[in-house]
């Protein structure tokens, strides 16, 4: 319930009810200084003397209550107006996302056209510089000795250039391929997934999404892997949105604070992984605000933020991460905090939904 | 084995050549190659069509486009089986793809191995 003084028509609701009692009030004191006492017989007379009294008496109160029900008639005019905005922006939120997500489509064709060639002529060259090299050894005779160590040596650093730049055109592939699944919103298919190298996607579409708006930020992120977690066949399109919902929550914190604090603060990100039996778990720690123990219960709330309204936060990252999290992982996420100082998510996935189907573990095989 | 490879851009002759060098070598392979949808329809009308297997074609090319292309082939040669290459990786265009006849559909950057292995297996 709003406040009684926040809409217009209470005010000429009590407007209407002051204009009925006044003219009587006002009446009364003059019947009270010119002939003393006022009883109600007298008032009567009065009033039937000279009917129109009665009109006069009561048209304020007609007239206010006539203004009364206009009044709630533009408060509930208002307010359908402003849902109506609402929606609007909400539209041209979905608008701009749909927008994105075909740029980036977009963008994403151009950058896997080139990628192309550098990845192939750089596994072509690898192809190439092994039969020289077998070509030079099968001809070992035709060269003294030290050619023939320093050309060995040269086609060695080449083969690993080659690799180099095939291993480098596969990381810029992948950080295209996140960024369309971001921008998407589709389901994503089953793929053999590294989870730290899952979160280190994440962290770096976070990290530099927000140092491309906010040059001075900068963070100190520690990172704590545990290895014998296995490469897993799974779909990990869901947990990643939801690693970089917690990421972006954090670089948020740590961005409003560092711009509170200036040099007197150190922005630190702690990301942890761990395998404990069968149980995967994701620890992210930011040094930030933290969350007042009052509302950390509503955080996973939909609609629920304490981002400023129009900043195009709709309150819902959280609340889909922990649907996500629990509906299609069929895990936990946590929340552990202290106002002003920092905040945990702890996120735990059971492993054995994947150990069920042993094909899906891949430990021995890289991606 | 024939194999004709459709793409716009230049490059792409070369590194099919490279790549296949060694198919290429031991007779195992012939390569021919086409930059537009166009100069394909013409060597396939022109007898290239006769003893060929496979032809692996882009999608996003200047004037034809590798789906045009691919819906005219399988209307003019039945037989001939054609493998879609491409940097679109939406399921629209896969779907687009497969539902005019497109024997598979692999996206870039390509992995040669298993465009061989599907190639082989194909045959």
């Amino acid at each position: 319930m709003k406040p009684f003084y926040k809409e217009a028509h209470n005010y000429l609701l009590w407007g209407a009810l002051f204009g009925c009692l006044f003219p009587i009030i006002a009446m009364l004191i003059e019947l009270y200084a010119s002939s003393g006492p006022v009883n109600i017989q007298q008032i009567i007379t009065i009033q039937k003397e000279t009917p129109l009294l009665w009109i006069i008496d009561t048209a304020p109160f007609f007239l206010g209550f006539f203004a009364f029900l206009i009044g709630r008639q533009i408060d509930r005019l208002k307010g359908k107006n402003q849902e109506i905005l609402d929606a609007q922006a909400q539209l041209v939120l979905q608008e701009q996302m749909a927008s994105i997500g075909k740029m980036t489509a977009g963008i994403a064709h151009e950058i896997k056209n080139p990628l192309n060639f550098v990845r192939n002529f750089a596994e072509g060259s690898t192809e190439m510089i092994e039969d020289l090299e077998e070509e030079i050894k099968n001809n070992q005779s035709g060269f003294d000795q030290e050619t023939f160590t320093y050309l060995l040596e040269l086609l060695g650093d080449l083969r690993q250039n080659a690799e180099d730049i095939k291993h480098n055109s596969e990381r810029v592939n992948r950080i295209v391929f996140t960024l369309m699944d971001h921008t998407r919103g589709s389901k994503g298919s089953e793929q053999a997934t590294d989870i730290n190298v899952l979160l280190d996607e994440n962290i770096n579409l976070a990290y530099h999404s927000y140092r491309a708006n906010y040059s001075s930020f900068n963070l100190d992120i520690q990172k704590d892997y545990d290895s014998s977690i296995p490469i897993i066949k799974m779909n990990s399109h869901s947990l990643g949105r939801v690693l970089l919902n917690i990421l972006n929550n954090a670089c948020y914190a740590l961005n409003q604070k560092q711009s509170d604090l200036k040099n007197d603060f150190d922005p630190l990100l702690q990301v942890k992984t761990k395998k404990d039996r069968d149980q995967l778990i994701i620890i992210i720690e930011d040094n930030g605000y933290g969350i007042p123990e009052n509302i950390r219960k509503k955080i996973f709330d939909p609609f629920f933020t304490t981002k400023p309204t129009g900043s195009g936060n709709s309150g819902l990252g959280l609340s889909i991460s922990k649907d996500i999290i629990m509906q299609e992982y069929e895990g936990s996420i946590e929340v552990e905090s202290e106002s002003g100082l920092f905040t945990k998510f702890i996120i735990k996935i059971p492993l054995n939904q994947w150990i069920k189907n042993t094909s899906s573990l891949l430990t021995a095989e890289k991606i | 084995m024939k194999i004709l490879v459709v793409d716009d851009e230049k490059s792409v002759q070369r590194l099919y050549q490279q790549r296949f060098r060694k198919e290429a070598r031991a007779g195992k392979v012939e390569l021919h190659f086409a930059f537009s949808g166009e100069e394909a329809l013409h060597f396939l009308s022109e007898g290239g069509a006769d003893d060929l297997t496979l032809i692996l074609s882009d999608i996003n090319m200047p004037k034809m486009s590798g789906l045009e292309l691919l819906k005219i082939v399988k209307d003019q040669y039945p037989e001939l089986k054609v493998l879609i290459i491409t940097a679109y990786v939406d399921n629209n265009n896969r779907n687009q793809a497969i539902n005019l006849g497109a024997n598979d559909y692999l996206t870039k950057p390509i992995d040669f191995n298993v465009l061989k292995e599907k190639i082989f297996h194909m045959v």
